[in-house]
């Protein structure tokens, strides 16, 4: 027995009128306030953006990026609400990206290298890399030193910080693509890629050109437009 | 509109309609379904309808796995569908199952798509299952390996040695890694555990002072093929002999050994490798200085060197 795509004659051009009246329904189902998964992690998300913009704490930036977990609802998909979901989603997650690409300290280059100070030479010769500072008899030596010191230590934390970043930025980028493969991977047969839609909102959520170039990528997971 | 049960024999019969007008052939993935009570489920190549006792009456769809796919966070190594993995890294998984669930040192921030998967602190093996979505797809689950970091690796950073001319000192600047590459540690800090040198000849006033590197743990980055995922963010370790007052040269040592460890949250510490540095000068007043696959040399007469 042939069989044919329902979804196929959505599109097309052997609508009956069954085929009609469940297009009919879908999209009734899909105009119909809900308030599930996809809208909660969305909300979820944003209030842990607010929470990061006060906290600057990256574990409020990562909440955000967890908090859009479980996004991509499936059971409430239709052909009716696909792209709209869609649209939604990249939406969210590109609030998200900027959030992260704002975040980054100027002032810090990951090349730029740094090491625990060697402590000033000394009448008796010189100590070791991050020796204690009281085995520094000289005052003033001692006072460079735990300067030096302390500079060191703010650096490993700006270099904790920049990781941490790249950590949850890698996670949101993966986020996005994921949830853009999986929503693929159940789209209505003939279903746009959406794409000069979903790049405005990217250009309007104003991501840098790199990071744009890199969503949109994502948009047209085979050879591009 | 809503479905009504009496929609539902005619919603059947336009399955076995739509079914007979031909078309495509069948796509092994699922499309449009719809779950909410009383709504038709479609597939490519079936309608399903949702019984009222539960669950779906449907034609077909039902004999493969559902599908679960991963991704790394980390994107060096460049495979971020691999599935072995460093302690501490986070992969996103999505399913068309129904749900997911973990077993062994990992954790699901959601039972439902995109999940966050984060590794353990520890090896072993992380399962990611899928109970299957009834009529629609089977159970199916994905087991990664995850491993932790199995040595430190130090590599020159500029190939410069430290020296003062006439001072018995040498010292090297390194870029460390964790090994293996395979997998990325850029969730993971690396800390050196304090101890005390041992000495002896032109380095004498060394002994028993305290190697403390960083005084802290240091945050691991991006995975560098071929070396392991380098600590972050331009840190480079500094294996320096120090230098004493007296007699310059002379048959001298000097050496350390300390534990080089791991952690996923600064707090609780476990063990990779053993390390130790190791200064020798010769009674010629040849130098020496190394640390795993890193050394230098230079002699107490050459002239000054930086890093």
């Amino acid at each position: 027995m042939l069989k044919i795509s329902v979804s196929k004659l959505f599109q097309g051009k052997a609508l009956c009128g069954l085929a009609s009246l469940v297009v009919a329904c879908f999209a009734a189902a899909s105009a119909a306030p809900t308030n599930g998964p996809t809208e909660n992690g969305i909300a979820n998300a944003s209030q842990a953006l607010g929470r990061y913009a006060s906290s600057h704490s990256v574990t409020d930036l990562n909440a955000a990026v967890l908090a859009m977990g479980g996004t991509v609802d499936l059971d409430s998909l239709t052909p009716a609400n696909f792209m709209s979901r869609r649209r939604e989603l990249v939406q969210a997650w590109a609030t998200i990206i900027k959030v992260i690409e704002q975040s980054y300290d100027p002032s810090f280059n990951p090349k730029q290298g740094f090491s625990c100070p060697i402590p000033p030479p000394q009448s008796n010769g010189q100590l070791p890399p991050c020796t204690d500072p009281a085995k520094i008899s000289d005052p003033t030596a001692r006072a460079q030193y735990e300067t030096a010191l302390a500079n060191f230590r703010v650096q490993v934390g700006k270099a904790r910080r920049y990781q941490q970043l790249v950590n949850i930025e890698g996670g949101a980028f993966s986020g996005l693509n994921m949830s853009l493969k999986l929503m693929s991977e159940v789209a209505p047969d003939g279903t746009s890629p959406d794409f000069a839609a979903l790049d405005s909102i990217l250009q309007q959520a104003g991501l840098a050109s790199a990071t744009r170039a890199k969503i949109d990528a994502m948009f047209y997971p085979g050879p591009g437009p | 509109m809503r479905w009504s049960p009496q929609l539902l024999p005619a919603i059947a019969a336009a399955g076995l309609i739509l079914a007979s007008c031909g078309g495509s052939q069948s796509s092994p993935v699922l499309r449009n379904y719809q779950s909410s009570s009383g709504k038709p489920v479609i597939t490519p190549d079936s309608l399903c309808i949702k019984q009222p006792g539960g669950g779906y009456q449907c034609s077909g769809r039902d004999q493969e796995p559902c599908s679960i796919s991963s991704q790394t966070f980390a994107t060096e190594p460049t495979n971020t569908n691999r599935t072995t993995i460093g302690v501490g890294e986070v992969v996103n998984i999505t399913t068309t199952g129904e749900s997911l669930s973990v077993s062994g040192d990992g954790t699901l921030n959601q039972g439902s798509s995109p999940a966050t998967l984060t590794a353990g602190a520890t090896g072993g093996t992380v399962t990611v299952s899928t109970p299957g979505k009834y009529q629609i797809c089977l159970a199916n689950s994905l087991t990664f390996t995850v491993i932790p970091p199995s040595a430190v690796l130090y590599s020159a950073a500029d190939g410069n040695v430290f020296h003062t001319q006439t001072i018995a000192n040498i010292g090297v600047l390194g870029n460390v890694y964790l090994q293996p590459d395979t997998v990325s540690f850029q969730y993971v800090q690396y800390y050196e555990v304090p101890t005390n040198f041992t000495a002896s000849g032109a380095w004498s006033c060394i002994s028993g002072t305290t190697h403390n590197p960083a005084s802290v743990s240091v945050q691991v980055g991006t995975d560098v093929p071929g070396y392991g995922s380098e600590v972050a963010g331009g840190y480079h370790d500094e294996a320096y002999s120090g230098s004493c007052t007296g007699n310059q040269t002379q048959a001298s040592s000097e050496s350390v050994t300390y534990p080089g460890e791991y952690s996923l949250d600064g707090s609780t510490f476990y063990p990779i490798m053993t390390i130790t540095q190791t200064a020798t000068e010769t009674v010629a007043g040849a130098m020496t200085i190394t640390k795993p696959q890193e050394t230098g040399s230079t002699t107490v007469s050459s002239s000054n060197e930086g890093w």
